[in-house]
């Protein structure tokens, strides 16, 4: 049986254990109780990469709930598919990192994506009022990764003008927000007040920054162990 | 809005009951008399009517300022309020060993670079302690300012590439507190 406990890390990029049990051994340390492990598909077959199973262990060791998903990068919408027709019984959250309109507006309308990662370079193209109200509509969350948000060149006053333009959309229409480390080695691991410190100094109040690390991700962590297991039949329908 | 509405309304009908009275009288249907009582019985609706909606407008009137007051007051609670100090304990993650100087310079760019002049002097933030051998140190600041030193401690591996990473340990009131924690609290 799962456990479902906040606050949780949504995207963790631990690869392989030597690198990977340092970073969890951090986490928990830092306070984080549930962590997703983060997988990236971009090959044409949409085969995930096979799972390093002693990470697994690692996390049981430490006390930590793991959960696995998936993140799916794609230029073209039929491989999307494909790949959402594939991946999507095998793990517990499909995350999908669009790279061109099309891809971004599909991910929004399709129920089988949880979330839909924007860097930076998306947030600039990508995410406007409309991409938000598709997203509001489908239930699926924005998902901001710490460490891919501040682009490759210098950090600019720019980036804090399209996450506050970010956070209008989000607020207006209801958009969860997520806000993960996207951490791949230790030194880009972040405590919870650091990733809430984010959404804080853009100007929200501290307990609606809290709902980006605890209640948004639990939601679809439950949502997507009941889909996933017997009892789920179809959406609004249940074995007893 | 509305209460100007509902007086309109109310102003209306009786208007038209008074209008009902002339022709009743016009047409001989009632008498001098009663045409005078059923008068006087209008007149005072429409005084009452008239005092009611004066002092629901005042009351509303008495709301909005109240609740100017109230945030006015709130957001000068604010500005005079006792700075505070917080000590944040934490540990320096990075290839080499850090010096006391190093670390400082390294946080004072990354605060300096996002919050500017202001923000340092809002959370005035500053290395009490560091020990070389643990890489471990505590950072004091004003307790209102707590998000911004998090995000600037957070802030400094994506500056430096990932070479350099602060994690916040632990946030204490006083520093002999944030000493004994110092000796104890470790990541490994």
């Amino acid at each position: 049986m799962a456990k479902f406990e906040a606050p949780i890390d949504f995207h963790v990029n631990v690869g392989t254990l030597s690198n990977g049990a340092k970073v969890l051994k951090v986490l928990r340390k830092l306070g984080f109780k549930t962590v997703v492990l983060a997988y990236t598909t971009t090959d044409s077959v949409c085969e995930l990469r096979s799972l390093d199973k002693n990470v697994l262990e690692e996390c049981k060791k430490l006390k930590l709930n793991a959960f696995v998903k998936a993140n799916i990068l794609s230029e073209n919408r039929g491989h999307l598919k494909k790949c959402l027709r594939k991946i999507r019984s095998k793990v517990d959250v499909v995350s999908i990192s669009p790279k061109n309109l099309d891809i971004a507006r599909f991910s929004g309308r399709d129920r089988r994506v949880d979330t839909v990662i924007f860097t930076y370079d998306e947030l600039v193209r990508f995410y406007d009022d409309s991409q938000a109200k598709l997203m509001n509509q489908n239930g699926i969350a924005l998902e901001i990764p710490f460490n891919r948000l501040w682009g490759k060149n210098k950090i600019s006053y720019k980036t804090f003008f399209f996450l506050k333009r970010t956070l209008y959309y989000t607020v207006k229409f209801r958009v969860p927000i997520i806000i993960s480390s996207g951490a791949t080695k230790i030194t880009e691991v972040k405590s919870p007040k650091q990733l809430t410190s984010l959404l804080e100094i853009l100007g929200l109040p501290e307990s609606y920054a809290k709902l980006s690390i605890t209640t948004y991700p639990l939601a679809i962590l439950k949502r997507n162990v009941h889909k996933r297991s017997r009892k789920h039949v179809q959406q609004g329908v249940d074995l007893a | 809005m509305r209460i100007v509405a509902l007086f309109i309304a109310l102003a209306v009908l009786e208007a038209t009951y008074f209008l009902a009275l002339t022709s009743l009288l016009v047409l001989g249907t009632l008498s001098i008399v009663h045409f005078m009582i059923f008068s006087a019985i209008g007149f005072m609706f429409f005084a009452i009517t008239y005092v009611i909606y004066k002092l629901l407008k005042l009351q509303i009137l008495m709301v909005k300022a109240g609740i100017r007051l109230s945030s006015e007051k709130l957001a000068i609670r604010n500005v005079v309020r006792k700075p505070r100090k917080r000590y944040l304990i934490f540990q320096v993650l990075a290839e080499n060993t850090l010096s006391k100087n190093d670390v400082e310079k390294v946080f004072n760019k990354v605060f300096n670079e996002f919050f500017g002049i202001l923000g340092s002097g809002e959370a005035n933030p500053k290395l009490v302690l560091y020990d070389d051998k643990s890489m471990r140190g505590v950072l004091r600041f004003v307790h209102t300012q707590r998000s911004k030193v998090l995000f600037a401690l957070a802030m400094v591996s994506e500056v430096t590439d990932g070479k350099i990473g602060f994690i916040p340990l632990k946030i204490t009131g006083t520093l002999r507190k944030a000493k004994e924690i110092v000796k104890t609290l470790a990541l490994d």
